[in-house]
């Protein structure tokens, strides 16, 4: 059952990077809920996860080996799993920084491993080797009289510009098929990283056959050139990027840095409605390392790029996957909104609906998710937090 | 009700002017009275006899949580691998983690009681970053903490002082400290910040105009000075001047000085602000502690803490925005910068502090100079500004050379040879007692953010005490205490980390004009680009108002 009050104001949509939070929901009837402010993307990923929370609400919130159960002796059972366990890995999906915060806890006391499921080493990797020039999402509607979105799908973030980009601002698209700047088609993605360098080159004065690289990359007459011109002459810009390999990733914000001798200009990604940003934050500031911490050895070391799908399989002797969004997170202990695949599995809250906790921004502003109704649903950091208490107070009685 | 006894040590309370063997008992948490009935037995003694007893460490302006110290973990991985990790060790609840210049939160914790401090005060969290930092606070057990917000270039203060609007500056402050959850106010380059994120050079002085405001530095400081002042709130205006670490910046602190007019405030890491020399001539960098020691000497609205550097590796990471694009193209290393729509800056660079480069050695000496030369220890604060001059773990090192002259010139000796001549140190035959260090470690700092039951020993006061072994190793005898005492648990046991218990969050309470709030969120939610309800924190997981 669910209670649900009439309206709620400013709600956190999570349909795509944006988190826009200005979202007024309604409940016209008990089963249909309604976004004002929000874009078609936003209603349909709200209307979706709402009526899916309300099918879920009916089956039995924890189940053991497939027979309901308490969340109780779920909570238990996943104790004793935990401490038999002599290697585990917890999987975060879509989930709070509070449960990405408690699954640190677990994984400490473990003696286990606890990794984003989707790790998203690119941006990590080339944060870790040059850092990064960036700002919040308003610094650039207020300053950036240039905007670059690279790669980037518009129709992903459908109010991105709207909120984020400054009518006075030049905007510029480069993405294959693009009309001002546009990439070959085909077979372009390792060659962003080359294009960047090459600009970077430019700019720097380094002496380069801007006509012998466009030809190299497949761009038209003067594409480089033209871009840098409008770069250089930018007094406050900003890079958007959108999916680029680990390698352009680092070139692009190494070419951000390099700008900013002359102007200000900064790089940012589009982010998601997953928390990326924020599961990364909670392993760094609890364990010191982001998107990866395993405490096999006694203390956390950063473990990011190791896991495979293979040694998923082979190199865990439990599995705990959580997630309180739509992904799928396997495991032999699962905590998700449909109560997952699990032998142990609990029906948790999900994420902005029955469940409520703090998700990121891709620039790092951090935001109040939901709840927007109530259910009996436990949360997946209530759970977590659960098992931690179990596992403390069976040390102090040792 | 618990009763835990402290027998036979030497009670070092500076506060109570107290050093002598005493017992202490604390009940319930808190320091009480001696029983006037004989049969009473507490439930442990801990035989102190021969040890020294202080009142728990304070640190009053460090860098431990919130997104640029996040950041930076993310960022050194490096780091952290190279440096011994502290280990999960058996007590229920205890956390592993990472040490380096930026210590994960539970390692920092760790380290902190480690080390026999019980309070910290995070300097600079931007109030858009506050939700952020209380998560990290809800995983830093053992302390109470609390952190600063900035306002030192934040729009709507910018744009109340502009019209001198005193009214709605004083109900923006109150509003902002307490959607934040902040302990109080920061000022980091008021004005000169928002100049950098335009693009612009840095202001050169107090009364260089801010583009697009029309206000001054001058004005800025001393608005938010007053304003701290009329809320009552605990801590005065927490103060990170211009022209941090450039040569001959010692001539604007002296004017930010006088430019307080006997407002109170409290000058953070002056340290890097008190350099004599040519600005464009990073060689005729000299000591300019002399001139500011002697003004703030003789003006208690003042105080400070120091900001010492230690040679080896650090983190530099600053809302200064600009300091950080500086040390980036000084030293080419990774760099993060993060400019924080209406409020304010951050720049993160690692830094190697090199005991054979001349400019990091006077750098070590004028912090001393600072220690040893102001004469009223009840306004001086230890920090290295961790992790910016050097992580809070080398605060044994530092209390060791305040000790001991000779410690001073052994290394001193080892020194180039330049900073020994552009520096005060050499000369200076000071060396502390253990009142001076309580002073400077517990005392004062507990004095300065107002909380008058930490720093002392007194009926009343928190039970939050340490017991070190006399060591004439004086890094030693500060680096491994016996006991930390918390709220009257016993945390660091004989040595041992046995308590993970949670402490407070400690934030300021002043008084709201909620009619002055409607105008406050009109503004808020056309400018911002999150929404005035999602920008308050709420409430306060383990949170404890303080006023003054």
């Amino acid at each position: 059952m669910s209670t649900a009050p009439e309206s709620l104001r400013d709600q956190v949509c999570l349909g795509c990077g944006c988190l826009c939070d200005d979202l007024e929901i309604r409940f016209n009837s008990p089963g249909e809920i309604v976004a004002d402010q929000a874009c078609e993307l936003g209603r349909e990923t709200l209307r979706r996860r709402f009526n899916e929370t309300l099918a879920l609400s009916r089956v039995p919130i924890a189940a053991i080996e497939g027979r309901a159960t308490t969340v109780v002796a779920a909570t238990a059972a996943i104790t004793l799993r935990l401490r038999a366990a002599r290697s585990p890995l917890i999987l975060l999906g879509e989930v709070s920084c509070e449960t990405a915060s408690a699954a640190v806890g677990l994984a400490d006391r473990a003696g286990g491993k606890v990794a984003r499921a989707d790790p998203g080493e690119s941006a990590s990797f080339a944060f870790q080797r040059d850092g990064a020039v960036t700002a919040t999402l308003g610094e650039v509607r207020d300053r950036s009289d240039l905007i670059v979105y690279w790669c980037v799908e518009p129709k992903r973030f459908p109010r991105h510009r709207e909120r984020f980009v400054s009518d006075r601002s030049r905007v510029i698209e480069v993405i294959e098929g693009g009309t001002e700047f546009p990439l070959v088609p085909k077979g372009f993605d390792h060659r962003h990283a080359e294009l960047f360098a090459a600009i970077r080159a430019v700019i720097g004065g380094r002496l380069l056959d801007t006509n012998r690289a466009e030809h190299a990359l497949g761009l038209t007459p003067g594409w480089i050139s033209k871009f840098t011109s409008l770069l250089t002459n930018s007094n406050h810009g900003a890079l958007f990027l959108g999916s680029v390999t680990a390698i352009a990733r680092g070139e692009a914000m190494r070419l951000v840095t390099d700008l900013n001798r002359d102007r200000r200009f900064i790089g940012l990604g589009m982010g998601n409605g997953a928390n990326s940003e924020g599961i990364d934050a909670a392993l760094a500031w609890g364990a010191g390392f982001p998107g990866s911490v395993d405490f096999s050895v006694g203390y956390p070391r950063g473990s990011l790029g190791e896991l495979t799908e293979r040694n998923k399989r082979e190199a865990f002797d439990l599995v705990i996957g959580i997630t309180s969004g739509d992904d799928a997170v396997p495991g032999d202990v699962t905590l998700a909104p449909n109560g997952g695949q699990g032998a142990i599995r609990v029906n948790v809250g999900r994420l902005g609906i029955d469940d409520g906790g703090t998700v990121a921004r891709v620039d790092g502003v951090m935001l109040p998710s939901g709840p927007v109704i109530s259910t009996a649903r436990p949360s997946a950091a209530g759970i977590c937090r659960a098992v931690q208490a179990l596992w403390d107070a069976g040390d102090r009685a040792r | 009700m618990s009763l835990l006894r402290i027998k036979g040590g030497r009670v070092v309370d500076p506060a109570n002017s107290w050093d002598g063997v005493k017992d202490l008992w604390i009940e319930d948490g808190k320091i009480v009275t001696a029983p006037s009935d004989p049969t009473v037995r507490p439930d442990r003694t801990i035989d102190a006899t021969g040890d020294v007893v202080m009142a728990a460490g304070v640190d009053i302006h460090c860098h431990v949580v919130g997104s640029k110290v996040t950041s930076a973990r993310a960022m050194r991985p490096e780091e952290a691998r190279r440096e011994a990790p502290i280990r999960r060790g058996a007590a229920a609840g205890a956390r592993s983690g990472t040490l380096g210049s930026i210590p994960s939160t539970f390692a920092g914790a760790a380290s902190y009681a480690g080390l026999g401090y019980a309070t910290v005060l995070d300097a600079a969290i931007a109030p858009l970053g506050a939700r952020q930092a209380h998560l990290e606070f809800e995983d830093t057990p053992i302390l109470d903490k609390g952190f600063l917000t900035l306002l030192g270039n934040n729009h709507y203060v910018m744009d109340c002082i502009r019209d001198d609007d005193r009214e709605r500056l004083r109900a923006y402050v109150a509003w902002v400290v307490s959607a934040c959850g902040a302990f109080g106010v920061k000022a980091v380059n008021p004005g000169g910040v928002e100049v950098w994120k335009q693009g612009k050079s840095q202001l050169a002085g107090l009364d260089d105009i801010v583009p697009g405001f029309d206000v001054t530095p001058r004005l800025i400081l001393q608005g938010l000075a007053e304003t701290i002042e009329s809320l009552g709130l605990p801590h005065p205006l927490h103060l990170h001047g211009l022209q941090l670490g450039l040569p001959g910046n010692a001539s604007v602190t002296l004017e930010t000085m006088k430019a307080l007019e006997g407002r109170r405030a409290h000058l953070a890491h002056i340290q890097f602000h008190s350099y004599a020399g040519d600005k464009n001539d990073t060689n005729s960098l000299k000591s300019g502690v002399d001139q500011l020691a002697e003004y703030f000497n003789t003006h208690p609205n003042l105080s400070l803490d120091v900001g010492q550097v230690m040679f080896g590796e650090a983190t530099a990471m600053t809302a200064d925005g600009a300091v950080g694009a500086f040390l980036h193209a000084l030293t080419g290393r990774k760099w993060i910068s993060h400019d924080l729509e209406l409020e304010t800056g951050c720049g993160v660079v690692p830094i190697t502090y090199d005991d054979k480069n001349f400019v990091h050695a006077l750098q070590w000496s004028i912090g001393l100079e600072w220690y040893l030369k102001a004469t009223d220890l009840s306004r001086v604060a230890l920090s290295t500004d961790h992790p910016n001059g050097a992580s809070f773990l080398s605060y044994p090192h530092v209390i060791a050379l305040l000790m001991s002259k000779n410690l001073r010139d052994e290394i001193f000796s080892t020194l180039p040879a330049l900073a020994r001549e552009r520096g005060g140190l050499a000369e200076l035959t000071r060396e502390y007692d253990l009142s001076e260090i309580a002073m400077i470690t517990r005392a004062a700092p507990a004095r300065l953010m107002g909380l008058a039951k930490k720093g002392h020993l007194g009926i009343g006061a928190d039970g939050d005490v340490t017991i070190y072994r006399p060591d004439d190793d004086k890094r030693r005898m500060f680096g491994m205490p016996r006991y930390l005492i918390k709220d009257g648990r016993v945390v660091l046991d004989d040595g041992d980390l046995r308590d993970w218990s949670d402490g407070l969050t400690l934030h300021a309470d002043p008084d709201r004009d909620r009619d002055a709030e409607a105008a406050i969120e009109t503004w808020f939610n056309r400018r911002s680009t999150i929404r005035f309800r999602n920008f308050g924190v709420g409430s306060i997981a383990r949170g404890q108002a303080v006023r003054s």
